[in-house]
């Protein structure tokens, strides 16, 4: 069995809570409560789940934003809290992010080709002459073609979309190995974001690259994931291979995530059995005992109260859930 | 608890490190001065028997630590010291004086935050206008101009040429006005002082509600408030200035420790028998103890001003009393 | 039957609105045909830019400077008479607001009065609209709030808009705008700030508000997703205009103009995976300088000739379909 390229193992991270300067609550955010799962080399895991429930601070934990409060994130092999300044230089332009508002994390003061030029500046030696054509060569895979005639101009001055690929062009300029897109599409229009996804796509062939793609839109998921991975209030409940998870959901919140995610399809949208969830979404900060999942759960029982469903490994599947961790699909 | 006096109790729980680090300040002021503190109380021109026998009786030659405990206990009490020069007690000195200068800064603040919040939403209505430009104007104006040289244009314009108003004092000395005579007589003497001090404070407050109130007014939730059919007034006076009105708040009660400064300046100008003249007269007769108990005054002053800025705040904003 | 002898709830006729910027004239909407029946539920569907929302505000004249509506009628039809809303003097209007058609927004957070209790905000529009006093407008207020199913409504009528998390707002947001029984309610882009399962919610409430009280709705949205569950008639808006108009199923099933084709297949769906997906060519026109002719032929897999240069009508088809497409001359 190869290994994988992220192993992340027991991944806990709270957030202390404080009020104002003399108290301390002793409370915490939970925002992610013991996460376990693998990133296959070539893969592209999505890690779905609404606000609040741990996916982006997951996110900034494998990507050495935030120091976990407890368990390890394995990036082949080595684990990432652990490293030499060596190997840490080494690797850290090998895992890099593409995330969601391509306003916000373009320099709006640079032109593009400043902006594109400074990871090269940043990890390699190469002369000014080199980078611009490395800059250049970037454009043009990104499809911002001829590339003369972005490079000289600044963000403001193109669409979402075009923003988006700059972005990407930033992350892959390094020739990463690994890609967290953290919502790469959601604030794009829909008829941009199949251009945005198609380079995603496009780049993970021509380059190998691995994703692990953040999000809440389990539409994007279908079209460009591999695999799947559920998470709420913290933790994960569901794993499955795409096809799989959508066909025949185990776990009874991605059975009501289904359920609710739209269908641009009148007809199969209105003859399906809807699931709708009642209350709002726990507090992080007091989970639900038991399975956090309980207190809005359609099958529910009184052991489900008390007893936390561990994640249990069903064929090539997982799934934390007392009752349907039975249950083997066909 | 209701959430406004917890906020109460917490703020002045606050206050109270506050006073003490106010009062130590002071004290290491005594202290510092070059020289024996006795001087620095008694004044220069006491003679050594009389520094020796009130050094026993201010226990100047107690241990620092036993000094600093008398020195707080006593200001607690309200005891801010003895003036010699004018055989009156500090505090009673300023308790005389008080009045007056709280009638100039009331009168001031009144003035500036009602017409300023006027023009500044007035201005804001109709940005780069004419309405808009003259409010600006004037509010530049008013925070341009020193003080003094406003208040000496005032008195040379109103009082001295065209004699419409008196030019000092806060009454009439000669006839002896009493009940409602006396208030008119004493607001005869008010208008131009409270101008005055008024100016600055006017044209900074028009700025900030016409800056606050522009920003309200792209709020969505007033496009909500004229999607229920509401007429134009009712969405920006109900719905605008309640959140305008924040930040206007705040520095309102800032400007309290800056309207003591302004009022030392005006009431100088305008021989009003205030705090400020008294500081200016304490200053020229080198009246240690009066100048260092006025110091002590204004502090907790602008602490208290602080305070009620703050629960004046948590009233205003909900967002605060849940955090 | 022919739509030209049926009389809407609201019918928008030839709506064109400008905005005079700096930059030029933008023209946000340009033509908008658009007809909504008693009860129906009618989805207003296009991307960014494309003019969706200032319809909306067209219609209930709260349309910014430098923004103006230009011409246009936009019938209402009040029962013993109908009324053209784009001439009624405001005072009028504003009678109208908040009473017979009422809007609900994207973002429940700004779009709340953060100073306010939630009663006193529907209260607000009771006591106007209905000349009830405060206390008897509360009550009110209260009972609404039970209708948009919030739990414990009295308590969270005294509640801050920052106290209550997303979902809850929304519902606040419909509370006011279901208080005086609208005729039409209009939906703009109502769920999009809201995670999935509370969207679910929402929408499902909608729905059932729209049943009990017998409303209308405009659904103003990109999500092509909604409008397939809630709808019963689409019109398709491109730069400002309409391009494409029909009943639902037909529309999904049997898109015409090339516009909506495409963005059906560009569209992502849960349902099916795609792999390779579908996009337009191209960017959204700007508004400022529209394209001569059909304003979508620069990104038109089909554009012949006469498109380069002559604006189509909205041509009718079979089944209360309409195109604006010379492909369907």
């Amino acid at each position: 069995m190869e290994e994988p390229l992220v192993k992340v193992t027991n991944l806990k991270k709270y957030f202390d809570i404080r009020k104002g300067l003399f108290q301390r609550k002793g409370e915490f955010v939970r925002a992610v409560d013991d996460v376990s799962f693998e990133i296959s080399y070539g893969e592209n895991l999505a890690l779905v789940g609404e606000s609040g429930c741990g996916k982006t601070t997951t996110a900034r934990l494998i990507l050495r934003l935030l120091k976990p409060t407890s368990g390890t994130v394995y990036y082949s092999g080595k684990d990432l809290f652990n490293l030499t300044d060596e190997e840490m230089r080494r690797i850290r332009p090998k895992i890099q992010l593409v995330s969601q508002n391509p306003h916000a994390s373009l320099n709006p003061r640079k032109n593009i080709m400043q902006i594109l030029s400074k990871p090269f500046k940043l990890h390699t030696d190469m002369k000014r002459r080199e980078i611009q054509d490395n800059v250049l060569d970037l454009l043009e895979m990104v499809g911002l073609s001829p590339p003369e005639l972005f490079a000289d101009r600044h963000p403001h001055e193109f669409s979402g979309g075009q923003r988006q690929r700059i972005s990407i062009a930033r992350a892959i300029a390094l020739k990463p190995s690994f890609i967290v897109a953290d919502e790469p599409v959601s604030a794009l229009d829909v008829s941009v974001r199949a251009q945005v996804l198609n380079l995603l796509k496009d780049l993970q062939a021509k380059l190998g690259i691995t994703y692990l793609f953040i999000t809440h839109d389990l539409a994007v998921v279908r079209s460009v994931s591999t695999r799947v991975a559920v998470m709420y209030l913290g933790k994960l409940v569901e794993i499955a291979e795409v096809s799989k998870l959508f066909k025949e959901p185990l776990h009874p919140y991605t059975e009501a995530l289904l359920s609710a995610t739209p269908i641009p399809n009148p007809e199969r949208s209105r003859s399906r059995q809807r699931i709708i969830l009642g209350g709002d979404v726990p507090s992080p900060i007091n989970p639900p005992s038991g399975c956090p999942f309980h207190t809005r759960c359609p099958i529910a029982v009184e052991k489900c109260k008390s007893i936390e469903p561990p994640l249990t490994k069903i064929d090539d599947r997982y799934v934390a859930c007392l009752l349907r961790a039975r249950k083997t699909s066909f | 608890m209701t959430s406004i006096a917890r906020i109460f109790a917490r703020r002045i729980l606050q206050a109270i490190p506050l006073l003490f680090v106010v009062i130590t300040i002071n004290f290491v002021i005594i202290h510092m001065a070059p020289g024996d503190p006795t001087y620095t109380l008694l004044g220069e021109s006491a003679t050594p028997e009389f520094v020796q026998a009130m050094r026993a009786r201010f226990g100047l030659d107690q241990p620092l630590y036993l000094q600093y405990f008398y020195y707080v206990s006593r200001v607690i009490q309200g005891d801010l010291g003895f003036s010699l020069l004018r055989s009156q007690s500090v505090s009673s000195l300023i308790l005389e004086r008080l009045p007056a200068t709280l009638i100039l800064i009331f009168t001031a603040m009144a003035i500036s935050t009602s017409v300023g919040i006027f023009l500044g939403v007035t201005a804001s209505r109709k940005p780069y206008s004419a309405s808009d430009n003259i409010a600006t104007a004037a509010a530049l104006f008013g925070v341009s101009t020193p003080i003094f040289w406003l208040g000496q244009l005032f008195l040379i314009l109103f009082a001295i040429y065209a004699g419409l108003l008196p030019t000092s004092g806060m009454r009439d000395l000669r006839a002896q006005f009493t009940g409602f005579d006396l208030v008119l007589d004493v607001a005869r003497h008010l208008i131009l002082p409270a101008i005055t001090l008024a100016a600055f404070h006017l044209g900074f407050i028009t700025r900030l509600t016409r800056a606050s109130m522009l920003e309200v007014l792209g709020q969505d939730y007033m496009t909500t408030a004229r999607s229920k059919g509401l007429d134009e007034r009712a969405v920006v006076y109900k719905h605008g200035l309640r959140n305008a009105l924040l930040p206007v708040t705040t520095y309102v009660g800032l400007s309290m420790g800056l309207l003591f400064g302004g009022a030392i300046l005006t009431e100088t100008v305008f021989s009003w028998p205030g705090m400020g003249t008294l500081l200016y007269d304490s200053l020229r007769l080198r009246d240690y103890p009066a100048l260092l108990g006025i110091f002590i005054f204004i502090s907790v002053m602008v602490i208290i001003a602080d305070l009620v800025v703050d629960i004046l705040y948590g009233v205003l904003d909900p967002r605060i009393r849940s955090s | 039957m022919d739509a030209w002898f049926v009389t809407g709830l609201l019918e928008i006729l030839n709506l064109t609105t400008y905005f005079y910027t700096s930059r030029g004239i933008v023209r946000a909407v340009d033509g908008a045909n658009i007809v909504i029946q008693r009860g129906e539920a009618v989805g207003l569907v296009g991307e960014s830019g494309s003019g969706k929302t200032m319809t909306a505000f067209s219609v209930m004249r709260l349309i910014p400077p430098p923004g103006r509506t230009v011409s246009g009628e936009v019938w209402l039809d009040l029962g013993r008479e109908r009324i053209d809303l784009l001439k009624l003097p405001q005072a009028e209007m504003r009678k109208i607001r908040g009473a017979r058609i009422s809007m609900v927004f994207q973002d429940p957070m700004t779009y709340l009065n953060p100073v306010m209790k939630i009663s006193d905000q529907i209260a607000e529009t009771i006591v106007l609209h209905q000349g009830f006093a405060r206390d008897e407008a509360r009550k009110k207020g209260v009972e609404i709030l039970e209708k948009v199913r919030i739990p414990a409504a009295t308590t969270v009528a005294q509640y801050y808009p920052h106290q209550l998390s997303g979902g809850m707002r929304q519902r606040v947001l419909i509370a006011m705008a279901i208080s005086c029984n609208p005729a039409l309610l209009i939906a703009d882009e109502p769920t999009t700030a809201l995670d999935v399962t509370v969207q679910a919610q929402v929408l499902e409430l909608i729905k059932t508000l729209k049943r009990e009280l017998g409303m209308a709705l405009l659904l103003i949205t990109h999500d092509l997703g909604i409008v397939a569950d809630t709808c019963d008639k689409i019109f398709v808006m491109y730069a400002g205009r309409i391009v494409e108009e029909g009943d639902v199923f037909a529309i999904y099933g049997d898109p015409k103009h090339p516009y909506t084709v495409a963005l059906l297949k560009s569209t992502l769906s849960m349902d099916e995976f795609k792999e390779k997906l579908v996009t337009i060519e191209g960017t959204v026109p700007d508004l400022t300088n529209p394209p001569k002719g059909c304003r979508f032929h620069p990104r038109c897999p089909f554009a012949m000739d006469k498109c380069r240069t002559m604006d189509p009508p909205l041509i009718e088809l079979s089944g209360g379909r309409k195109v604006s497409c010379w492909l369907f001359e």
